[in-house]
């Protein structure tokens, strides 16, 4: 079990890992759709108010696209042997966890707590803003952090096993890359939007 | 199958063959012959190598016949290339 949630990269073939990777980011795509949430960025989730079908699977596409580039750069780097197939089926899995968020969403609950408590914001009214928005505000943070940190976890265990990655020096480029990443995910997600 | 020692228990310095004997006449022969890189590998690695050669040294028919996947192989034979470097360099 340990070794499908947090390093299935050691075990399944590439062609197994695409597979999954591409079936459940059309699965994540459309629950974003379905229950109102945006990946706009490689490490953001969003919730949003109009969707469209296109701009989450855009979101998406334009997210394993700048986690490939940048962890295949720094990959290539620490070992020249890297595989592109391997980044590609890193991102493409690592990112299951994130697509599997919006289905805490249901009937809205979180956006509409969220809508409640943005009407208090301010100093004045800012004791009464009810407990029970506030309590489903802060549940969900804490299951997106749990979440974020699985996808974290396994895109380095991912990065880790495609380009046999050892010591500090990978664990920087690996972060390095991921800011990177997030930066043009977000430049690139405002312009094609 | 008992354990072929390749480092001394007391100083950690790479042991050498110093007898070899013929279990059926008990001829033995004294000498100071060193261990062949190979030995000084681990059992883990020794015994990946059997695997390679007997996947006729293909990394992705080993890696579906030892149920890994192709990088995790790969690694493995990239670590044991290292080793088998160290050892000749000392």
């Amino acid at each position: 079990m340990k070794i499908l949630l947090f390093k299935p990269f050691e075990r399944y073939s590439e062609k197994t890992l695409l597979f999954v990777g591409a079936i459940f980011t059309l699965i994540g795509s459309f629950l974003a759709y379905t229950f109102r949430f945006r990946f706009d960025g490689v490490i953001d989730l969003h919730i949003a108010s109009n969707v469209m079908l296109y701009q989450t699977l855009l979101d998406n596409l334009i997210n394993i696209f700048c986690l490939v580039l940048f962890l295949y750069v720094s990959a290539k780097y620490i070992n020249k042997k890297t595989r592109l197939i391997d980044i590609l089926t890193t991102a493409v899995v690592a990112r299951v966890p994130l697509y599997l968020l919006p289905v805490f969403n249901i009937n809205d609950v979180f956006g509409k707590a969220t809508e409640d408590i943005i009407q208090y914001a301010n100093p004045e009214l800012i004791n009464q803003i009810p407990f029970s928005n506030l309590f489903l505000i802060i549940v969900f943070a804490i299951i997106a952090i749990i979440f974020l940190v699985w996808y974290v976890a396994l895109l380095f265990n991912g990065f880790k096993v495609a380009s046999n990655a050892k010591g500090i020096v990978p664990i920087i480029l690996f972060s390095i890359s991921l800011l990177f990443a997030e930066i043009l995910s977000k430049f690139l997600i405002i312009q094609f939007n | 199958m008992k354990k072929l020692p390749v480092n001394c228990p007391s100083c950690e310095k790479s042991l050498v063959v110093s007898q070899l004997s013929c279990p059926s006449c008990e001829t033995a022969i004294s000498g100071n012959y060193s261990l062949p890189t190979l030995l000084q590998l681990s059992d883990e690695d020794q015994d990946f190598i059997f695997e390679f050669i007997l996947s006729s040294g293909s990394l992705k028919k080993m890696a579906v016949k030892i149920g890994k996947s192709y990088p995790t192989v790969r690694n493995k034979l990239d670590d044991i290339i290292e080793s088998i470097n160290q050892l000749k360099n000392k």
